[in-house]
């Protein structure tokens, strides 16, 4: 079957610094998987590379086969791959029914409708309105989301990148600074994802990785160090070494 | 985890989502009153119509600035550039005998709305710095073309034999400026309508994604660049026919549509008034022509000073305009609205 996403030596560096280096992986569609590494490995950059904020410095991505290297952000959304941002990256006039009413606008090619009134598009509105409920932002989806809590817009996070509809999600520590309760709810809402969405998901809550991931990468100084399933993962003595004596049996680190 | 899917989220049973969105939507007592007023204007000032119909094209001018500025966070200071091509459009086409004012300021808006097309890839890139500087050189590359292109434009003396047909044949631009005023008003409000429904579309919402947050806007899968182009295109349109209605109810265009002034002036109206509520430019145009009336009456020479010091302290201390004072000094009257019990 072919990958739904697979790179091939994908490289960047900063000045000296290979931020992310030689980095070849696959992704199988429907896949649950982790990347997991230190502080500074390089993950975010990794996920900043394939979405397009940045430019490789070397190496190829494909998605579901093609050859996306040098397509723009948004049209590596069209063919499936979204993502979520490690810091918020929201829209904080916007209310979430207004920011993930847009990006189902966008993803059904209605955004740059000037005369149909927006609350028209009622179909829109209730699938808007079920993926905030789903994300227990219901009762906040009519508040600017600058006002709504840090854990909320967490969720709204995630909401917005379901919107797109992804066929390959990127969630970069999605629980990242979200309270125990909220945390359990994020990871509920990424575990009922349809099997058909492959999932990368970057977390350091050891916890919450091993429950979801079927397999595991680790990344370390910008190099892919291990791919494997958790057992396996969790058991190798450079993966180990890479955390320093922190415990990878499951508890959080 | 499948607690979801059962019974519907309680805290969203009182209202649909559409329904949410249209009361944001929705058409207000102010909307009544402001156009109410406009209308009255006519008939309790009818010795000062020159005046509101200058007000009216400011107004105009206003709104399309922003479009661009108040809802897709695009800063210009070169807009004149679009006033000034649509006023010269309409001006040339009427000195050469297409005296016919409604195809004219059609004419208006589609040169400037061509203008800002072709100038509009320029202002895709970076910062809002850079954004002022280039559209500033935009303006002035085009204020020298008019100056130089004397033959087409007049030059320095302005365009002269500008003579307008009557509107639908019938109203002649009358010299009280009877038909100037209703004329310009009802430009201006089909205008505001068709903004207004631009905002309201989805196409509202990617232009406030897109001030609000770019980067996430082209993670949801939006060609950001194509819908920047697509509001500079449209915001110049707009710009343009304001321009016309110059051209056309004063029966001259000077080179002055084209400079800084022109542009600082559209931008200041809007931020006095309020920007991104659509009604900013409006309210603004209003309050500063007459603040403009009133101070040159009561001390004809330092007007500019108090006019500058009336703008710094809205600024500073009323962020949001003139609307938005108002719309702080509303809510708190009233008990919380509904919208405060939320949280
Ligand atoms: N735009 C940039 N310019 C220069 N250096 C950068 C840039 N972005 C990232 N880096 C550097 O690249 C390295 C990898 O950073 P990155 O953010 O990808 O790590 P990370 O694995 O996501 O870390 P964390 O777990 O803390 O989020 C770091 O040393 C960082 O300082
Ligand atoms: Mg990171």
């Amino acid at each position: 079957m072919t990958p739904i996403l697979a790179t091939d030596r994908l490289s960047r560096s900063f000045g000296g610094l290979r931020a992310v280096n030689e980095v070849t992986f696959s992704l199988a569609p429907g896949a649950r998987q982790a990347l997991i590494g230190p502080n500074g490995a390089g993950k975010t950059t990794f996920v900043n590379i394939l979405t397009g904020v940045i430019a490789p410095s070397f190496g190829s991505i494909r998605l579901a086969g093609e050859d996306i290297t040098r397509l723009s952000r948004h049209q590596r959304v069209r063919r499936g791959m979204v993502r979520t941002f490690q810091v918020n990256q929201l829209f904080p006039d916007l209310t979430p029914l207004e920011s993930v009413l847009l990006a189902i606008f966008e993803r059904d090619g209605k955004a740059a409708n000037l005369r149909r009134p927006a609350w028209r598009e009622e179909a829109a509105a209730e699938e808007a309105a079920a993926i905030l409920a789903r994300l227990k932002l219901a009762d906040v989806m009519d508040l600017p989301t600058a006002e709504i809590a840090y854990g909320k817009r967490r969720q709204l996070e995630i909401a917005v990148a379901l919107a797109c509809r992804p066929k390959l999600l990127l969630l970069d520590e999605p629980a990242a600074g979200v309270p125990d309760g909220e945390r359990q709810d994020i990871m509920a809402a990424i575990a009922a994802l349809p099997r058909d969405v492959a999932v990368l998901l970057i977390e350091h809550d050891m916890d919450l990785v091993f429950r979801f991931a079927e397999r595991i990468a680790v990344l370390v100084g910008g190099t892919l160090l291990v791919e494997d399933v958790p057992e396996r993962v969790a058991a190798d003595p450079r993966v180990r070494e890479a955390y320093l004596g922190e415990s990878l049996d499951g508890r959080a680190a | 985890m499948t607690r979801v899917e059962t019974g519907a989220p309680p805290a969203a049973a009182p209202a649909s989502a559409a329904a949410l969105l249209r009361e944001r939507a929705r058409w207000s007592l102010f909307d009544l009153l402001f156009w109410a007023a406009a209308l009255a204007a006519f008939f309790v000032f009818p010795l000062r119509l020159p005046l509101l119909t200058e007000i009216a094209i400011l107004g105009l001018f206003a709104l399309s600035i922003d479009l661009l500025l108040g809802y897709a966070g695009i800063v210009s200071l070169g807009h004149a550039a679009f006033f000034g091509a649509g006023a010269y459009a309409a001006g040339i086409l009427a000195q050469h005998g297409w005296g016919e004012p409604i195809s004219g300021l059609a004419a208006a808006g589609l040169v400037a709305a061509a203008l800002g097309f072709a100038t509009s890839f320029l202002v895709l890139r970076g910062s809002d710095l850079t954004r002022l500087m280039v559209t500033l050189g935009v303006a002035m590359m085009v204020l020298e073309a008019a100056n130089k292109a004397a033959w087409l434009t007049g030059g320095a003396d302005g365009l002269n034999g500008v003579v307008m047909d009557p509107v639908f044949g019938v109203f002649e631009f009358d010299l009280f400026g009877h038909t100037a005023y209703w004329y310009a008003l009802a430009v201006l409000f089909l205008c505001f309508l068709a903004i207004r429904r631009i905002v309201n579309a989805p196409f509202g919402l990617v232009l406030r994604g897109i001030q609000g947050n770019a980067l996430r806007m082209s993670a949801v899968g939006a060609p950001v660049n194509r819908h920047l182009v697509a509001v500079y295109t449209l915001a110049a349109g707009f710009a343009g026919i304001a321009g016309g209605l110059l051209a056309q109810t004063t029966q001259f265009v000077s080179l002055d549509v084209l400079n800084f002034q022109r542009s600082a002036e559209g931008l200041l109206v809007l931020i006095i008034g309020g920007s991104g509520v659509l009604y900013g430019g409006l309210v603004g145009a209003v309050a500063f022509k007459l603040m403009q009336e009133w101070l040159s009456n009561i001390t004809t020479q330092y007007w500019q000073f108090w006019l500058g010091a009336a703008l710094v302290l809205l600024v500073l201390f009323a962020r949001g305009g003139l609307l938005g004072l108002a719309r702080r000094f509303l809510r708190r009257r009233p008990a919380r609205s509904e919208r405060g019990g939320a949280a």
